[in-house]
């Protein structure tokens, strides 16, 4: 009450004052401020108001008044500002042009925008109903499902890039690989008593290899038979042609996956390598692993690679991604002995004091758990490795510069001899291996899966694709995490600090408020580039 | 026999019928050019030249291989390589990655290396720029990195669709030079130009394309002097 109380006085004061600064214009006819100053005016005007508001004792204010950790002075003044500044700036930058009744509107979405965002921020942040460890695990948690977004959100926007159609059937190429996969983790896990094998317990890393290589490649299956049966033939239809098919084709997708696999949702088997907390030898493991692979396989490449092009020209790509698999399997034989290594040398170096042994409940330093759980810190790097490595592909590799040049012009493309329908074809196979990835990683930390389950995340991804403007690769990774973190710690600090009950359900509506908010605001993206404006 | 014949094409965008039987023929070291108004069908039959339109009747044919079953992107393997009209670089590749997709069809880095030195040595220009994204570049730029990139596939013919188009009086001087270098180092030309006077300066003989049809042909000396091209083409009364 009292935030809507003080939303609503700067609101008042701030187009107030815009309307003056407006009007104090030069001899010239030119305002005697601009806008960006008018603005900070009136936000410092609003804070020293909020304050004054709160030291005359006055309830309108008052109410405001906060359990300022930093002394209600600087509280309120902070608080003030904090709110005052972005509707003084609207506010003067409005007043600085034509007020249309189109603003009048958006002024509306604006205002709700700064009243929940900051204001519930404020509001929660002040009332500590969390602890930083629990913002933290928000925050990882977040990074871990946009990351999740992020990899499905590529394919939306490959795809987009190259076609200008909006591929709403990605959703079902994602669920897809993950469903099927469901099926080898199963039977992987099936414990010895069983009749199983048990291997995902007795050798997860290969277990996991499988699954994700089956899940990849059934979506890129998918994903194939998409684009030659559904959205080949009308590549030169109208564009709203190919999109209403995109749509029934996500249906048919998903009830053909009903057929095959049943209506029920399936428990994800857990994968016990995978379970608790991240520990610090995992962790230098990881590290260790990542810095070997890295330096072997860019000096092998470098070394062999140009060597390899020259003698047998048409291997094209194949010598690169051959080293690059020896280094991989190379460096899983190498895992375990150098974590043996690791974990000891860092005992010798740095010891363990026995107080702290015993009150950690831990042996040695390799022990210490990291306040991350391990699915979550496989699913953040492993979808930053993968992102990397599509990016290293379309910026440096020769099917990635067609990809690019396709986007641009077909026809021109052609004429440089390139295959217009193997590169589109690649575009979807690029996207599909990503979504069949994200669906495993998806699987595994929501341990479960349906024929329904690529709805829901493909409508994110897409908003994360829309978000970084769609098109655009590394905007799709950004409004991915940017997307999956919102989602994430939005509903603590914006929404329970405005005393919404049961805040967290209300995840999905932030979510897509932010896709019909920057379809109102920025319909190019955060960072995008107008599409139309460039092409013209 | 000629390196490229086109027979009796007729194309067609929909219902219309742009190119109503084209016969022509390009002999191996010549520059022809293809002159006509707006609309004649110019671009049209260098696209169905290049497969981009498939003509509904005739033959396209290289060095006696008939195209007509050659896919779009093989055609270049064939040795066309086409500078389409308004350029078509690539505007968002940098300069250097439009030459490299120029030479799409090649995989020999000895000779990609080779062939971005004989490009940047013919224009210098391209080099001082070849990180810059080729939207940047200016017009006379983009012309010269649009016919860099044709180079570097080593066509035996070279489609050039109005170099001259949009460029000034010196530049396209300078244009119309580098063609005829470009000639004189083996490679057969198609000019297809409105200036057509600087077209039939360089040219060894000429057709005069009007609404789909070839109305003359004749040496480009021949046609200079002939009184119908004066009159619309060369503005002579
Ligand atoms: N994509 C298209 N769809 C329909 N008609 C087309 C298309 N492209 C060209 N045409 C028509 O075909 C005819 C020949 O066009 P073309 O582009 O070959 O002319 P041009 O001689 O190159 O002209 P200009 O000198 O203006 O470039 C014109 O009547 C044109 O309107
Ligand atoms: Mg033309």
């Amino acid at each position: 009450m009292s935030l809507t109380s003080n939303v609503l006085l700067y609101i008042i004061v701030s187009y107030g004052l815009g309307y003056l600064f407006r009007n104090l214009k030069n001899p010239d006819d030119t305002p005697k401020i601009n806008w960006q100053m008018a603005g900070v005016i009136i936000g410092v005007t609003c804070a020293v108001a909020n304050l004054g508001l709160a030291l005359a004792g006055s309830s309108f204010g008052g109410a405001f008044n906060l359990d300022q950790p930093l002394g209600p002075i600087i509280g309120n003044l902070g608080t003030g500002l904090l709110i005052g500044l972005p509707i003084g700036m609207i506010a003067a930058y409005d007043m600085s042009k034509r007020f249309t009744i189109i603003d009048a509107w958006l002024l509306f979405f604006k205002i709700a925008i700064i009243y929940v965002v900051i204001g519930g921020s404020i509001s929660s942040l002040a009332v500590p109903r969390y602890t930083t460890e629990q913002w933290f695990d928000f925050f990882i948690f977040g990074l871990a499902q946009g990351g999740i977004y992020a990899l499905i959100a590529l394919g939306y926007t490959l795809v987009y890039g190259i076609l200008f159609m909006i591929n709403f059937a990605h959703g079902e190429v994602f669920m897809a690989g993950a469903f099927t996969a469901f099926f080898i983790a199963r039977r992987l896990a099936e414990p010895a008593v069983e009749g199983g094998s048990a291997y995902l317990d007795t050798n997860p890393f290969m277990s996991l290899v499988l699954i994700f290589a089956v899940s990849m490649i059934t979506s890129t299956v998918v994903a194939v038979l998409l684009e030659r049966i559904a959205y080949r033939p009308l590549r030169r239809a109208p564009r709203l042609v190919p999109l209403i098919t995109a749509i029934g084709a996500s249906f048919f997708l998903q009830y053909t996956f009903r057929g095959f696999y049943g209506s029920g949702v399936q428990a994800y088997p857990q994968v016990n390598a995978l379970k608790g907390d991240l520990q610090v030898a995992d962790f230098m493991l990881f590290i260790a692993l990542l810095l070997i692979g890295l330096i072997t396989y860019f000096a092998t490449t470098l070394l062999l690679s140009n060597r390899l092009k020259k003698a047998l020209p048409h291997l094209g790509w194949a010598p690169p991604t051959i080293i690059g698999i020896i280094i991989l399997l190379a460096l899983y034989l190498l895992s375990s002995p150098l974590q043996s290594v690791l974990v000891s040398g860092a005992n010798i170096a740095f010891p363990l004091a026995p107080e702290m042994a015993t009150e950690l409940e831990i042996t040695t330093r390799g022990e210490y758990e990291l306040p991350i759980s391990r699915i979550q810190f496989v699913i953040i790097t492993s979808s930053i490795l993968m992102m990397l490595g599509l990016y290293t592909v379309v910026q440096r590799t020769k099917i990635g510069r067609a990809m690019r040049a396709v986007a641009e012009d077909k026809d021109v493309a052609a004429l440089m001899g390139v295959d217009v329908d193997r590169v589109i074809t690649m575009t979807f196979v690029m996207g599909a291996m990503l979504a069949g990835a994200a669906g495993v990683l998806y699987a595994l930390i929501f341990r479960q899966v349906h024929f329904f389950m690529g709805f829901l995340p493909g409508l994110k991804a897409f908003t994360a694709a829309v978000l970084g403007g769609i098109g655009n690769i590394p905007g799709a990774m950004l409004g991915g995490f940017f997307l999956g973190i919102v989602e994430s710690l939005g509903p603590s600090l914006f929404l329970e600090g405005l005393g919404i009950p049961a805040a967290y359900q209300l995840k999905d509506v932030i979510a897509f408020t932010m896709l019909v908010l920057v379809l109102i605001f920025r319909p190019a993206g955060i960072m995008g580039v107008d599409l139309s404006k460039k092409k013209a | 026999m000629s390196l490229l014949e086109i027979k009796d094409v007729h194309s067609y965008y929909g219902a219309i019928h742009a190119l109503k039987g084209i016969t022509l023929s390009v002999d191996e070291g010549e520059i022809v050019t293809l002159i006509g108004a707006n609309g004649a069908g110019k671009s049209t039959t260098l696209k169905t030249i290049s497969g981009i339109v498939r003509p509904r009747h005739g033959a396209v044919v290289l060095a006696g291989e008939d195209l007509s079953n050659v896919a779009t992107h093989d055609i270049v393997t064939k040795g066309i390589s086409q500078v389409p009209e308004g350029r078509g670089v690539f505007a968002r590749l940098t300069v250097l990655e439009n030459l490299e997709m120029g030479a799409y069809i090649h995989n020999d880095n000895q000779q990609l290396a080779d062939d971005l030195a004989r490009v940047f040595d013919i224009f210098p220009r391209l080099k001082e720029r070849y990180k810059q994204a080729a939207g940047t570049l200016s017009g006379g730029e983009q012309q010269m990195l649009a016919m860099g990139r044709a180079l570097m596939a080593r066509p035996k013919v070279l489609l050039l669709d109005e170099p001259s188009m949009g460029l000034a009086p010196l530049l396209v001087k300078n244009i119309f030079e580098t063609i005829i270098t470009i000639n004189n180092e083996g490679t057969t030309i198609l000019l297809v130009e409105q200036n057509a006077r600087m077209a039939l300066e360089i040219a060894t003989r000429g057709y005069v394309i009007q609404t789909g049809e070839i109305v003359l042909e004749d040496d480009a000396k021949a046609l200079q002097s002939n009184e119908m091209v004066q009159k619309a083409y060369l503005g002579i009364d």
